[in-house]
């Protein structure tokens, strides 16, 4: 079956406004072959083509090359809403609100490392709560919360993990403006106040890598990742806290539809007008959750530093390259026709992207962009990407990852004779999981080939390679 | 109880058909399997062993019977952490409402097990983090119910 695609171009691919009725934009997916023919088999352009149906969406329902099927919102989606005529909608942050990536470097190379690997393995497996159900060491009072949802990462630097020159390197600061702690609820606060400082389980991890190559040595060398230098890599989001968030706003945008009048051709787009009340509590809500990311990987990161300097000695020096996360909303200002305009821009799988010269980023980074982190998935490359101008086209969005191409129960069914932690020692890699399902889940071979991903989008000139990473050692749960 | 389920194949998380002759059928079949895929293979049976037995209620407002059907579940998921207890078995059903557009009023009473704090954590397969809205619910031309249901892990 064709793909009702229109080539635009070698990496994109416009999925015309009148292929459903009710479009109001048409989609724009960023792809090559191997990508289209995952696209084909999964038909996750339906998912591009229904958010194309949202009240006040601007441009294009984008999709990036690691797109793949969602609730609602395609995994790899992008779309700006205006704020005064559009909507905000939780399909389009999703769950795990602030799910993102930290990403820190050492002054240490890959042999250096290598000689205390065990060590340092066992040492951060028992450093970092992880696995299902994991609670953290640390269990806040209802008020503490409080203060996370409000503060983000500096509540963790003001209680002494880490320290302010790491909120230099987190996206806005490490905290974002506008949470409202009132506006999530008890439940999402009971299910949040026993996992500060968890990694949870799924696809998130904590990994030692080694950087094998190098594609900007200028700019490599300034963020303490020249070749072969090690760095350590925290994937997780805002655990069950964020889950309730989501959940609870999706009742409330169902029934705040039926009030305006919205309908969706998936019940799972609920949303509701930016500048109502349910809109505005979304956003708030969201950004406390997202607070609670930030605070949770800042704790991680401070454990994590903390195991390296026990192993490899106090003189380690370890910088915290950037912290971003891939499932957010953003209100932003864009230029659109030559008119600036204030947009709710929901990045669900996506990274934002910010360009050399930004306001938003900090001063170190302005004359290179922003620090975008490309989780690979166990056994699999990461990279480092940097925002470019380029991706004003796409509201300064790029991919976030590679996306899977085989179901758990395929993936566990494929593997259940081999023996992943060999099969992955033998290649230089060092496993350590808590659940062996998951570690037959997550074999490298159940996502899309993450180098093929990164060269679309440095290709559409979104965004652009800065170092390839290689795990040495995974941590999961 | 006529109704069951069984597990399909997703590409990312893990989907579910379930089945029953009505809701509460349904809703028991559903029950059930959540807890098929949460468990470890013998998590049910080793609770149920030790564990008193409770009973309970839920009031919850809903728009229709598939969002009553996910809210349920999702109270199911919740309530080992803030409850100490896992419902198993749904024990009665009673649905209000729904004229001109109002909403759904459903009264759920349940058994339940009860958990010692910290004692579940050996019970879990996996982390199912919510049932989500990504499925659907229909009849088919005999009047019983079919649902697919998605979990995020």
């Amino acid at each position: 079956m064709a793909l009702p695609l229109r080539r635009v171009d070698h990496v994109r691919w416009e999925l015309p406004v009148d292929y459903k009725r009710g479009m109001r934009v048409p989609g724009l997916i960023f792809a090559d072959s191997y990508v289209l023919e995952t696209i084909e088999e999964e038909k996750a352009y339906e998912q591009v083509a229904n958010v194309a149906f949202l009240p006040g969406i601007q441009r294009y329902s984008f999709a990036m090359p690691d797109i793949h099927w969602g609730y609602g919102f395609p995994i790899g989606g992008v779309a700006a809403f205006d704020v005064d005529e559009g909507v905000v909608s939780p399909g389009g942050v999703g769950y795990d609100i602030s799910c993102g990536v930290r990403l820190m470097a050492l002054s240490l190379t890959e042999e250096e490392v290598r000689k205390h690997l065990d060590k340092l393995a066992a040492r951060l497996f028992s450093a970092v709560p992880s696995g299902v159900g994991s609670s953290g060491a640390l269990e806040l009072s209802f008020k503490e919360l409080d203060e996370v949802l409000e503060e983000g990462a500096k509540w963790a630097v003001r209680r002494g993990f880490g320290t302010r020159e790491d909120l230099k390197y987190i996206e806005e600061g490490g905290s974002l403006r506008g949470a409202d702690p009132d506006k999530v609820s008890r439940t999402a606060k009971e299910r949040g106040r026993e996992q500060m400082g968890t990694l949870g389980s799924g696809n998130h991890f904590l990994e030692i890598q080694a950087v094998e190559e190098v594609y900007d040595e200028a700019i490599a060398s300034r963020v303490g990742l020249g070749l072969g230098r090690v760095a350590v890599m925290v994937h997780c989001g805002s655990r069950g806290l964020g889950h309730q968030v989501c959940d609870d706003y999706i009742k409330v945008m169902m029934r705040a539809m039926r009030k305006y009048g919205i309908s969706v051709p998936d019940r799972q787009l609920c949303c509701a007008p930016v500048r109502s009340d349910e809109g505005r509590d979304y956003l708030s809500a969201m950004r406390a959750a997202a607070n609670f990311a930030l605070a949770n990987r800042q704790v991680i990161g401070h454990w994590v530093r903390r195991a390296l300097e026990e192993v490899l000695g106090q003189s380690v020096e370890i910088r915290l390259v950037y912290d971003v996360s891939h499932n957010m909303a953003h209100v932003e200002r864009h230029e659109l026709d030559g008119v600036w305009k204030e947009l709710c821009v929901h990045r669900k799988g996506a990274t934002r992207a910010l360009p050399p010269g930004h306001e938003g980023l900090p001063q170190e980074y302005r004359e290179i962009g922003q620090p975008v982190i490309i989780p690979g998935s166990m056994g699999t490359p990461s990279y480092l990407l940097v925002g470019t101008k380029g991706a004003a086209e796409t509201f300064y969005s790029t991919c976030h990852g590679s996306g899977r191409v085989m179901s758990r129960k395929q993936a566990v069914s494929s593997t259940r004779n081999k023996d992943v932690i060999e099969e992955l020692g033998k290649k230089g890699v060092k496993v350590m999981v808590k659940s062996r399902e998951t570690l037959h889940e997550e074999v490298p071979e159940a996502y899309k080939d993450i180098d093929r991903v990164v060269e679309v989008v440095q290709k559409a000139g979104i965004s652009r390679k800065l170092v390839k990473l290689r795990p040495i050692c995974v941590i999961k749960g | 109880m006529a109704g069951g389920y069984r597990e399909l194949d997703h590409p990312a998380d893990i989907a579910l058909e379930v089945w029953g002759d009505d809701l509460l059928d349904l809703l028991r079949s559903a029950t059930c399997a959540l807890l098929s895929v949460w468990l470890k293979p013998d998590g049910l049976e080793g609770i149920s062993r030790s564990s008193p037995r409770v009973e309970g209620r839920e009031s919850i407002e809903v728009v229709d019977e598939f969002d009553l059907l996910i809210q349920w579940l999702n109270r199911v998921l919740l309530a080992p952490q803030l409850k100490l207890r896992l419902p198993h078995h749904v024990l009665d059903l009673d649905v209000r409402g729904g004229v001109e557009g109002d909403f759904l009023q459903a009264e759920i009473s349940y058994e339940a097990l009860t958990l010692a704090k910290g004692s579940s954590e050996a019970l879990w397969a996996r982390e199912i983090k919510s049932v989500t809205y990504g499925g659907g619910l229909n009849r088919d031309p005999s009047g019983r119910y079919r649902a697919l249901l998605i979990l995020d892990i």
